[in-house]
C-alpha cells in the first residue's frame, strides 16, 4: 500500500491500514499514520496503537508509523536519520509502552528520512516469543519505503 | 471357437485391470485433496445449482469446495483483501492464514439483491445470527467502479468495508451479492455461495462450517495445527527450538545415559 510518501509491502496475512485523519479545524495539520500487525486491527485505534494492543495475544506484534510536522525535523529528538529497519532484542523494554500492558515490550524511535519526521512504536506480544516476533517485525520493516514530499498539511 | 474364448478373456483381465487402476488413482487423488483440508463430499442437493447472484431465482447454498459455477475445482487460497476504505484510508485484511473465522461479503451499491443485505447488516452482526469472533469484510468494487457516495449513505457504521476490484478477482466472484467463508487458521475458502438474507447467509455459514469439520474432531486438522503453533510459540518453543529435535525417545535416552 502507499499514499502520502509511504510505500509499504505488507507481509502476507498481516492487517494494515495508511490513513491521515481529517482537520477537525482549518487550523489543525494531520500526518500520515501507518499501523500494521500480525492480526486483526480492531476498528477503534488509537495512533499508538491503543485499542489494538489490548487484544494482543503472545504471537502477535504491532507496529506504528507516524509523521510530526515540518518544525519537527530540525529538532534534537528527531536528530537520528535514516528509519530504523533492523531492530534488536535489546532494542525492547516494558517501560518503552505506551501504556504497561503485562508481558508486552515495546520500542519507540524518533527519526528523520527523506526530510520528514518520523517516530516508529513497535509492540511484541510476548518476551518468549521475542526472537520470532522481531524477526517478523524487521521483515516487515525492510519493506517500508519513505520519499519527500512536497508538504504536509 | 477356442480362440475367440481366449480372447475374450484376455479382453476381460485388461478391461478388469484398467478399471483397478482407475480405482486406485482415483483413491490417491482422493487422498491427496484430503490432505489439503478439501472435502468433496458434496451432498446430493449440491450437485445441482450455481453460486450466481440471488436474483436469479435460484435456491441459495453455499457450495462445498470442490463444487465451483463452471466445473470441479479445489478450495481456493483466501487471499488477502487489499484496496481503500469510503475515507480513502489504504487497507489490505490479513486472510492467509485468517486469525479468526471470517465471512467475506461481496456487495455492491448497485445491486437490487443488495439493498436489504446492507439495510439489515447492523442488526444482523449485533442479533446473534452469527457465531461471536466472526469477522465480517465487506467487499466493493474498487473507487472506479463503484459508488462511493452512496456506499457511505448505505453503509452501517463501524461496518468493515473495503473497495476492492482485485479481491473480486482473487475470489473469482460472478456477481453480489456473494458470500465466502474462511475457517480460523485456514488459508483456503471453506464454502462460497450466494444468499438473499442474512439469515440464509448464517444458514449457510453453518452447514459450511459442519462440512470443514471432521466427525468426531474439535477442529479442522489446519485449524488444530494453527492452534498448537501458537501456544508453542507463546511458551518460548519457536521454529527451530532444540527441543522439537529430541535425539531419541525418552526411555532410549535413560538407556543410554544409565550405560
Amino acid at each position: 500500500m502507499s499514499g502520502w510518501g509511504i510505500d509499504a509491502a505488507i507481509p502476507a496475512g498481516w492487517d494494515a491500514r495508511l490513513y491521515r485523519r481529517v482537520p477537525g479545524d482549518a487550523m489543525e495539520q494531520t500526518f500520515p499514520v501507518l499501523h500494521a500487525a500480525n492480526f486483526p486491527l480492531p476498528a477503534n485505534r488509537g495512533d499508538f496503537g491503543s485499542g489494538a494492543v489490548e487484544v494482543m495475544g503472545p504471537t502477535h506484534l504491532f507496529v506504528s508509523l507516524l509523521e510530526y510536522g515540518d518544525a519537527s525535523v530540525s529538532t534534537p529528538l528527531f536528530a537520528k536519520y535514516g528509519m530504523p529497519k533492523r531492530l534488536s532484542p535489546q532494542d525492547f523494554r516494558p517501560d518503552q509502552l505506551q501504556r504497561p500492558i503485562p508481558g508486552q515490550l515495546g520500542v519507540q524511535r524518533f527519526f528523520t528520512d527523506s526530510g520528514r519526521a518520523f517516530c516508529l512504536y513497535a509492540v511484541l506480544g510476548s518476551y518468549a516469543a521475542r526472537l520470532m516476533l522481531i524477526g517478523r517485525l524487521n521483515a516487515a520493516l525492510a519493506g517500508i519505503t519513505l520519499t519527500a514530499i512536497g508538504g504536509v498539511g | 471357437m477356442a480362440a475367440v474364448v481366449v480372447v475374450e478373456a484376455v479382453a476381460i483381465a485388461l478391461l478388469t485391470l484398467l478399471v483397478a487402476g482407475l480405482l486406485r488413482s482415483h483413491a490417491e487423488m482422493l487422498r491427496a485433496l484430503h490432505r489439503l483440508g478439501v472435502d468433496v463430499a458434496v451432498g446430493e442437493d449440491q450437485q445441482t445449482g450455481h453460486a450466481g447472484p440471488a436474483s436469479h431465482g435460484h435456491a441459495p447454498r453455499l457450495l462445498s469446495i470442490g463444487d465451483r459455477p463452471g466445473g470441479q475445482r479445489g478450495g481456493q487460497a483466501a487471499a488477502d483483501i487489499s484496496g481503500v476504505t469510503v475515507q480513502g484510508e489504504a487497507i489490505q485484511v490479513g486472510m492467509a492464514p485468517a486469525e479468526q473465522p471470517t465471512l467475506v461479503a461481496f456487495l455492491s451499491s448497485g445491486c437490487g439483491t443488495c439493498g436489504p443485505l446492507w439495510q439489515a447488516m447492523s442488526d444482523a452482526m449485533t442479533s446473534g445470527l452469527f457465531k461471536e469472533g466472526l469477522r465480517v469484510v465487506v467487499v466493493t468494487r474498487s473507487p472506479e467502479e463503484e459508488s462511493v457516495s452512496a456506499l457511505r449513505s448505505m453503509m452501517p457504521k463501524g461496518a468493515l468495508v473495503v473497495l476492492s476490484s482485485q479481491a473480486w478477482a482473487d475470489y473469482s466472484v460472478p456477481g453480489s451479492p456473494y458470500f465466502a467463508y474462511v475457517a480460523a487458521g485456514s488459508s483456503i475458502v471453506q464454502g462460497e455461495g450466494t444468499g438473499r438474507s442474512w439469515e440464509q447467509v448464517a444458514d449457510l455459514l453453518s452447514r459450511a462450517e459442519a462440512d470443514a469439520t471432521p466427525a468426531g474432531a474439535g477442529g479442522g486438522g489446519r485449524q488444530r495445527e494453527a492452534h498448537v503453533d501458537a501456544e508453542l510459540m507463546a511458551a518460548g518453543v519457536w521454529p527451530g527450538h532444540r527441543s522439537l529435535y529430541p535425539k531419541g525417545l525418552p526411555g532410549e535416552q535413560r538407556g543410554q545415559q544409565r550405560s
